[in-house]
C-alpha cells in the first residue's frame, strides 16, 4: 500500500531536521574554536566530531536497516549478538591469547562480532530466514555472551577493567585513524545499501509478495543483514558500544519526517546528528566529571527523547502474538515432572556443595550454617525466578512482543540508579539498609511508568519505547554516578552481575509470596490475557476491557519485577527467555504457560543459584551468568531444532 | 625509563620494616580483613590475617604476599559468608561500602569499618587504620607506633633523595588509546607526592576517590611535568602499541621531551605499606642526582 | 430464542445524531443521521473510501466518533459495560488475524468469554453453544486443526463460527466474503441468513458485491463520500440511475430467469 507522501511533509522534516542538528553543529564549532592548541585541535577535537558524525550516520543506517526488516522497534544493529561477541572476543582473547591483540584489538572485536552473526544465521538458516528466530537467537547469543565476558571481568577484575570502560562506549580520539577507517566503510556502504532500499521496502509488503516480484527474500535478507551488522560492528570494534542510537535514530526519524517508514539515508544523517549532539554534551560535561562514556551515557538525552515520544507514537498495527505450536503440546504429566523437580532440585542444593575440603554432603553439624547461609539465597532464587518470568511472560503477551523482558520497564534500572546513588552520596550507609534502598528506586520507577503509561493509555508500541526510554535514561545516569564515585562503585559491580549473598530470609519469603500472588493473579486473568494476544480489536469484540487489564497486568508485571530484582538483582536471561522455553516445550495458553513459566523459573533459578555458589568456590558465580551459559546454548539448539522443522 | 620490580623493592626497603620475620599466628585474635588496607596494616603489624577477600590478587598487587596460611574468603563484593561463619573470626574488617552490600557479615563476627583512602587526609588515614588493626589485634600500644614512626623515617629519607624540580602526573593509559586515569589530590598517590615534597601536575577536578579520567588533550596544559605511567605488567604490551599508534600522545610535551617515567603497579586504597612502595617507587624514578640534600 | 423487533420501548436499534469521523485531518464522514431498526438483515455498499468500513466500526465501538452520539439498545454507546455489550453485538473486522498457534476449537470458546467472563466456568450451555456454532458453520471436523493451516475460506468460516459462539443478538461483519470464493460466499452468506431468521438477529453487513447485498440484504444502505445517498430495500436499489449514483458507472439490470432475482451487470 503505497501512500503519497505530501511535499510539506518532506518540507517539514528537512526543517526540523536542520532545528536539531543546529545545537549539535554549534556546540562543535564551540569546541574547535574554544581549542588553543594546533596540537588538540587536529588530533583530538576534530577527529572526534568527525567520530561522532559518521559513528552516528552508520548506527542509525543500521538501525533502519534492521527495524524494517524485522518490523520491530527494539530491533537495533547489535540485536543478532555482534556487541557480546565482539566484547566476549576482547576479554576471552586478553586473558588466554594476548598475542592476538598485537594486530590491534579492532580486527579482534570484529573477528568476535563475525562469529556471533555467523552462528545467530546459522541457527535460524532455512529457506526463509525466519525474522522472529533470527532475533530470538541473536538476543540470546548475546546474553550468553555477555554472561561469559562477565564473568571473565570479574575473574580478572582488574587485569580487565580497561575493557569496562571500552565497554561503555566512548569517542574520545587521539588522531585520525579510527575516524577514517569508518569514513571509508561509509562512503563504501551508501552505494550498496541505496541499491537494496528498494528491496528492503518490498519485504515490509510481505514475502510472498516480495517473491512475487522477483525478489529473492533470503539473499536479501541475509545482505542487508550483514551489511548492517558490518557497520555496526565496525563502530563497536573501534569505540564500543554505543547503543542507543541505533534504536533512537529510527524513531526520532519518523517523529522528524511523520511517516511510518523514513528512508535508509534520513535514519543515517538523524543518527549522525543526534550522536554528534549527545558526544558535544557529554564533552562539555566531562570537564566536571571526568571523560564519560559516551555509549552508556547517550541514554541521558536519547532517553528522555523516546519518553517523549511514546507519547506521540502511533498505535501500532494490529499484531497477533506469535505464539508457535510446539510438537507435541506441552501436557499435565510435563508439568507435574517440573513440579516435583523443583523439590528435588532444592534438597541437593541445600545439602550437596562445596566446602573447605571439597565436595561433600552435608552433616548433622552443619545444619545451622545451611539454614542461615544456603536456605535464604535458595529461597530467594526461587521466588525471584518465577516473579522474574512471570513479569516476562506478561510483557510479552500484553505488548505483544516476543522481545519484550523485565528490564525493559527500566525498573531494574532504577533499583540500580538509587544503590548508585546512595553508594556515592551518602557518607556512610547505616541510615539505610540495601533493601530499602532498592525498594525505593524500584517504587519510584515504578510510579514513572505508571504514570507515564497512563497517559500513553498503556498502548503496546508506546510502551516499549517508553520502558526504553525511561530505562535508558536510568541507565545513563548510573553509569554516570559510577564514574564520579570512584572505587565506591566497585563494590556495585558484583550486584549488577545477579548477586544472592547476604540476603535474609524475611527478603526471601517476601520474595516467594510475591511470586505466588503473581502467579495467581495470572490464573484469574489467563482468558484475558489471551484474547488480548489476539489483538486489541478482536479482545475488544469479545467484551474483554483492553485498556485496564493491560494496565493491571503490567503493573502486576512492575511488582514483580521490583520483588524480583530486590533479592537478586538485575538478572535478564530468566523473563526475556523464559517464556519462550515454555512454548518451545508446548505450553502456550496462558494458564498452563503461567504455570510452567514459574516452575521452569524457579527450577533454572534455584540449579543457577546452587552451582554458582559451588563451581568456582570460594568465588561466587552469578546465577544469572551459569542460567545463561547453561540456558544459553540448550535455547539455541533447540530454536534450530524448531527452525528446521517449520521449514 | 626505570622499572622497579616489587623484588627489588622489598630486598631494600621493606625488608627494614617487618619486625620480625616468621609471622606470629598464635595467641592472636582470629582477625578477617576484607578491606585491603586493614590486611596490609596487620601485616606491616606482624599479624597473620585468618582470611583475606581475593587472596590471589592481592599477592599479584601488593607489595608484600600474604602468608601461606591466610585463606581466600572470596571477592570484596560478595564475601562467601557460609566459609567465613565456619572460620569463627573474632573480628572482620571491612570497608563501608562492602558491608552495605553484605550486611549479615554482623551476623558472624563484630565488625570494624575502616575508612575510607580518600580525599584530604588520605596519607593520614593510613596511620589511623594502622592504629585501629593494632588495638584490634590486642597487640601493646606501642607496636603500631614504632612501626609507624619507622614509615615516616623512611618517607623522610625519601624525600630527601628526590628530584623536586618539576611536577609529578601519576597517570593510567588505558587501552583506547586516547585517554588516562590521573590522579588528583584527593587520592592516595596525590597524597604521597604531598608528603614527599612534590607538586602534583594535576590541578583539575576529580571523583569522589580522588581521580578522573581525562582525555589526552587535558594533559597538553601539563607542560613542564613529568609523567608517571603506571604499569600493569599483563597489559603492558598492548598498552604500548596503542600509545604509539596515537599521534596525539606522542605530541604531548612531556612525551616528546622525554619525561616519561614508568611506574610499577601499586594499590591507591592502601595502607602504610602500600604507601611507602609508592614513595619508593616515585624516588627511583625521579631521583635527585644534583646530590642537593634537605626538604 | 429470538429477540424482538425493537426494544420494549419502541427504540431502534442503533440510533446516530449527529455523528461524524475524521482522521489525519481529513473528514471521513460527515454529520451523519441515521436510525437502524432490528430484526432484519441490512448490507452496507458504497465505493471505496465512502466511510462503509468506518461506520460499522463506529457502530461496533471499535472506534469514538469526532463529533456526535450513538445509541444502542436506547442506552449510550459509551455506556455499556464491556461483557454486556459483546453479549449483545459481535463484530468481524475486515482483516481477520491469524491467531498462530490456536485451533479452531480454541478460536470459537474465545466468542463465549462475553458469558463465561475471567472467573466464570466453561459450563454445559458453553458447551453446547460451541458445538452448536462449529456444526453450523461445518467446522465440526476440523474443530482440532491449527487456524495457520486454515484456507482463507475456512478461516473466515471459524471466525463466523466464534462469532456465532458469541450469541449475541446483532452482527457486524466488515466485508465478511471478500476473499472466498463463489460457493463459499453464497454457503456463508446463505448461513448469516438462515441465522438471523432463524434467531431474530440484527445483521449489518458491509458487501461490495451489490448483486449479493440484493440477494441477501432486506434492506440496503448506500454510501457515497461519508453521506447516505440511498436507503431502501434491494429492488428500488437496483436501478440503474441509483446505481450510477453510487457506483459512478453504468449499470443494466436484469431479471434473473425462474428466482426473479435481479442482476446488474457493469456495461
Amino acid at each position: 500500500m503505497t501512500i503519497a507522501y505530501p511535499l510539506a511533509q518532506t518540507r517539514r522534516g528537512f526543517r526540523l531536521t536542520a532545528l536539531f542538528a543546529l545545537p549539535a553543529i554549534a556546540l562543535a564549532l564551540l569546541a574547535a574554536t574554544q581549542t588553543i592548541d594546533p596540537a588538540i585541535l587536529f588530533y583530538s577535537t576534530l577527529p572526534r566530531i568527525a567520530a561522532a558524525v559518521v559513528s552516528g550516520f552508520l548506527l542509525g543506517l543500521g538501525g533502519a536497516v534492521f527495524q524494517r526488516t524485522f518490523d520491530n522497534p527494539l530491533a537495533e544493529p547489535t540485536v543478532l549478538g555482534i556487541s557480546g561477541g565482539a566484547a566476549l572476543a576482547l576479554a576471552a582473547s586478553l586473558v588466554f591469547a594476548p598475542v592476538l591483540w598485537s594486530h590491534g584489538y579492532q580486527v579482534v572485536a570484529l573477528a568476535g562480532a563475525a562469529l556471533a552473526l555467523a552462528t545467530t544465521l546459522a541457527v535460524a538458516w532455512g529457506p526463509r530466514l525466519s525474522s522472529s528466530t533470527l532475533l530470538l537467537a541473536g538476543i540470546m547469543l548475546n546474553l550468553f555472551c555477555n554472561a561469559a565476558y562477565t564473568a571473565l571481568v570479574l575473574f580478572n577484575h582488574d587485569f580487565l577493567s580497561n575493557l569496562l570502560t571500552w565497554q561503555a562506549g566512548s569517542l574520545q580520539q587521539s588522531g585520525w585513524g579510527p575516524s577514517l577507517r569508518l569514513m571509508v566503510l561509509a562512503v563504501l556502504a551508501i552505494g550498496p545499501l541505496c541499491l537494496l532500499e528498494k528491496p528492503l521496502r518490498l519485504l515490509s509488503l510481505g514475502h510472498e509478495v516480495a517473491a512475487n516480484l522477483g525478489v529473492s527474500v533470503r539473499t536479501i535478507k541475509l545482505l542487508l543483514l550483514v551489511i548492517a551488522s558490518f557497520l555496526a560492528a565496525s563502530v563497536t570494534a573501534e569505540f564500543g558500544q554505543i547503543g542507543l542510537i541505533g534504536l533512537a535514530a529510527p524513531a526520532i526519524a519518523r517523529a522528524v519526517w511523520g511517516r511510518a517508514h523514513p528512508g535508509l539515508l534520513q535514519c543515517a544523517v538523524t543518527g549522525a546528528w543526534l550522536l554528534l549532539l549527545t558526544d558535544q554534551v557529554m564533552r562539555l560535561l566531562s570537564t566536571v566529571a571526568g571523560d564519560l562514556p559516551v555509549g552508556a551515557a547517550a541514554g541521558l538525552l536519547a532517553g528522555p527523547v523516546l519518553i517523549l515520544l511514546a507519547r506521540r507514537a502511533p498505535a501500532s498495527a494490529p499484531k497477533v502474538m506469535p505464539i508457535p505450536a510446539a510438537r507435541p503440546a506441552g501436557d499435565t504429566r510435563l508439568l507435574l515432572l517440573l513440579a516435583a523437580a523443583l523439590p528435588l532440585a532444592t534438597f541437593v542444593a541445600l545439602f550437596y556443595g562445596h566446602g573447605p575440603e571439597g565436595w561433600a554432603f552435608a552433616g548433622q553439624d552443619d545444619l545451622a550454617l545451611i539454614w542461615r547461609w544456603r536456605l535464604p539465597p535458595l529461597l530467594a532464587s526461587a521466588g525471584a525466578g518465577v516473579c522474574l518470568a512471570l513479569a516476562g511472560l506478561l510483557l510479552q503477551r500484553l505488548l505483544r512482543n516476543p522481545l519484550a523482558s523485565p528490564d525493559l520497564l527500566g525498573i531494574t534500572h532504577g533499583a540500580g540508579l538509587a544503590l548508585a546513588i546512595a553508594f556515592v552520596i551518602l557518607p556512610t550507609m547505616g541510615v539505610a539498609t540495601k533493601f530499602a534502598i532498592t525498594a525505593a528506586g524500584a517504587a519510584a520507577a515504578l510510579l514513572a511508568v505508571t504514570l507515564l503509561g497512563l497517559r500513553s493509555r498503556f498502548e503496546p508500541s508506546r510502551m516499549l519505547l517508553l520502558g526504553l526510554g525511561l530505562a535508558n535514561t536510568a541507565n545513563a545516569v548510573l553509569v554516570i554516578a559510577l564514574a564520579g564515585g570512584g572505587q565506591r562503585g566497585a563494590a556495585l559491580l558484583g550486584w549488577f552481575a545477579g548477586m544472592t549473598a547476604g540476603v535474609d530470609m524475611a527478603a526471601a519469603v517476601a520474595a516467594c509470596v510475591t511470586g505466588l500472588f503473581c502467579l495467581a493473579a495470572c490464573l484469574l486473568m489467563h482468558r484475558r490475557i489471551d484474547l488480548i494476544a489476539l489483538g486489541d480489536a478482536t479482545a475488544t469484540g469479545f467484551g474483554v476491557p483492553v485498556r485496564t487489564s493491560r494496565a493491571l497486568g503490567i503493573g502486576l508485571a512492575a511488582l514483580a519485577i521490583a520483588a524480583g530484582t530486590m533479592v537478586v538483582g538485575p538478572i535478564s536471561f530468566i523473563g526475556l527467555m523464559i517464556p519462550h522455553i515454555a512454548a518451545l516445550i508446548g505450553f502456550r495458553g496462558m494458564a498452563t504457560a503461567s504455570i510452567a513459566s514459574a516452575l521452569i523459573g524457579a527450577l533454572i533459578m534455584v540449579l543457577a543459584e546452587w552451582l554458582s555458589r559451588n563451581l568456582a568456590w570460594p568465588w561466587p558465580l552469578s546465577p544469572s551468568l551459569i542460567a545463561a551459559l547453561v540456558g544459553g546454548p540448550w535455547f539455541l539448539w533447540h530454536l534450530r531444532r524448531q527452525a528446521k522443522e517449520a521449514a | 625509563m626505570v622499572m622497579l620490580k616489587r623484588r627489588s623493592f622489598l630486598s631494600g626497603g621493606l625488608a627494614a620494616l617487618l619486625p620480625f620475620a616468621p609471622l606470629r599466628a598464635e595467641g592472636h585474635r582470629r582477625i578477617a580483613a576484607v578491606d585491603w588496607a586493614a590486611a596490609e596494616s596487620l601485616l606491616a603489624l606482624g599479624v597473620a590475617p585468618l582470611a583475606v577477600a581475593d587472596t590471589g590478587y592481592y599477592n599479584q598487587r601488593m607489595p608484600q604476599a600474604l602468608p601461606a596460611q591466610t585463606l581466600d574468603i572470596g571477592p570484596f563484593w560478595e564475601i562467601n559468608l557460609e566459609l567465613l561463619d565456619r572460620l569463627r573470626p573474632d573480628l572482620v574488617f571491612i570497608g563501608a561500602p562492602s558491608l552495605f552490600m553484605t550486611p549479615r557479615l554482623r551476623e558472624i563476627a563484630p565488625v570494624e569499618v575502616v575508612e575510607e583512602m580518600i580525599g584530604e587526609g588520605s596519607y593520614g588515614r593510613a596511620g589511623t587504620i594502622l592504629r585501629q588493626c593494632g588495638r584490634a589485634a590486642g597487640l601493646p600500644g606501642g607496636t603500631a607506633e614504632a612501626v609507624l614512626a619507622g614509615v615516616e623515617r623512611q618517607m623522610d629519607a625519601l624525600a630527601a633523595r628526590i628530584d623536586r624540580t618539576r611536577p609529578v602526573c601519576i597517570l593510567l593509559p588505558d587501552q583506547s588509546g586516547s585517554r588516562a586515569m590521573v590522579y588528583g589530590n584527593g587520592s592516595m598517590p596525590g597524597s604521597v607526592i604531598d608528603r614527599l615534597g612534590l607538586v602534583n601536575a594535576w590541578k583539575g577536578p576529580t571523583n569522589a576517590s580522588g581521580f578522573i579520567q581525562v582525555g589526552f588533550e587535558a594533559l597538553v596544559t601539563l607542560e613542564d611535568a613529568i609523567f608517571m605511567q603506571m604499569e600493569i605488567p599483563t597489559l603492558a604490551p598492548q598498552t604500548e602499541r596503542v600509545l604509539a599508534d596515537s599521534q596525539l600522545w606522542q605530541r604531548l610535551p612531556a612525551v616528546r621531551q622525554g619525561r616519561l617515567n614508568r611506574l610499577g603497579q601499586f594499590y591507591p586504597f592502601g595502607g602504610c605499606l602500600s604507601t611507602l612502595h609508592l614513595a619508593a617507587a616515585l624516588t627511583a624514578a625521579v631521583p635527585d642526582r644534583s646530590g642537593e640534600g634537605a626538604p | 430464542m429470538t429477540y424482538p423487533q425493537t426494544s420494549s420501548s419502541g427504540e431502534p436499534l442503533f440510533r446516530l445524531e449527529g455523528v461524524s469521523y475524521s482522521a489525519g485531518g481529513r473528514s471521513i464522514l460527515p454529520a451523519l443521521d441515521l436510525q437502524i431498526g432490528a430484526g432484519r438483515t441490512i448490507g452496507l455498499i458504497g465505493h471505496n473510501g465512502s466511510g462503509k468500513s468506518t461506520l460499522i466500526k463506529l457502530l461496533a465501538r471499535q472506534i469514538a466518533p469526532s463529533t456526535g452520539r450513538i445509541r444502542f439498545s436506547g442506552r449510550a454507546l459509551e455506556s455499556w459495560p464491556s461483557r454486556e455489550f459483546a453479549r449483545n453485538l459481535a463484530y468481524m473486522p475486515q482483516q481477520v488475524p491469524v491467531a498462530v498457534g490456536t485451533s479452531v476449537h480454541e478460536l470459537v470458546k474465545f466468542g463465549r468469554y462475553p458469558w463465561h467472563g475471567s472467573l466464570g466456568s466453561f459450563g454445559a450451555t458453553d458447551r453446547m453453544k460451541v458445538e452448536e456454532a462449529l456444526d453450523l458453520t461445518g467446522m465440526t471436523a476440523m474443530a482440532g486443526r491449527h487456524v495457520e493451516t486454515l484456507s482463507g475460506g475456512e478461516h473466515q468460516r471459524a471466525w463466523l463460527a466464534a462469532l456465532i459462539a458469541q450469541d449475541s443478538r446483532c452482527l457486524l461483519l466488515d466485508e465478511p466474503i471478500s476473499a472466498l470464493d463463489i460457493a463459499h460466499q453464497v454457503a456463508m452468506l446463505d448461513l448469516v441468513r438462515d441465522l438471523t431468521k432463524t434467531k431474530g438477529l440484527t445483521t449489518i453487513m458491509v458487501l461490495h458485491d451489490v448483486n449479493m447485498a440484493s440477494r441477501y440484504c432486506d434492506e440496503i444502505i448506500a454510501l457515497h463520500g461519508g453521506t447516505v445517498i440511498a436507503r431502501d430495500t434491494a429492488p428500488s436499489i437496483m436501478t440503474p440511475e441509483t446505481l450510477r449514483a453510487i457506483y459512478g458507472m453504468d449499470f443494466t439490470v436484469h431479471v434473473q430467469a425462474g428466482s426473479g432475482r435481479l442482476a446488474a451487470l457493469v456495461t
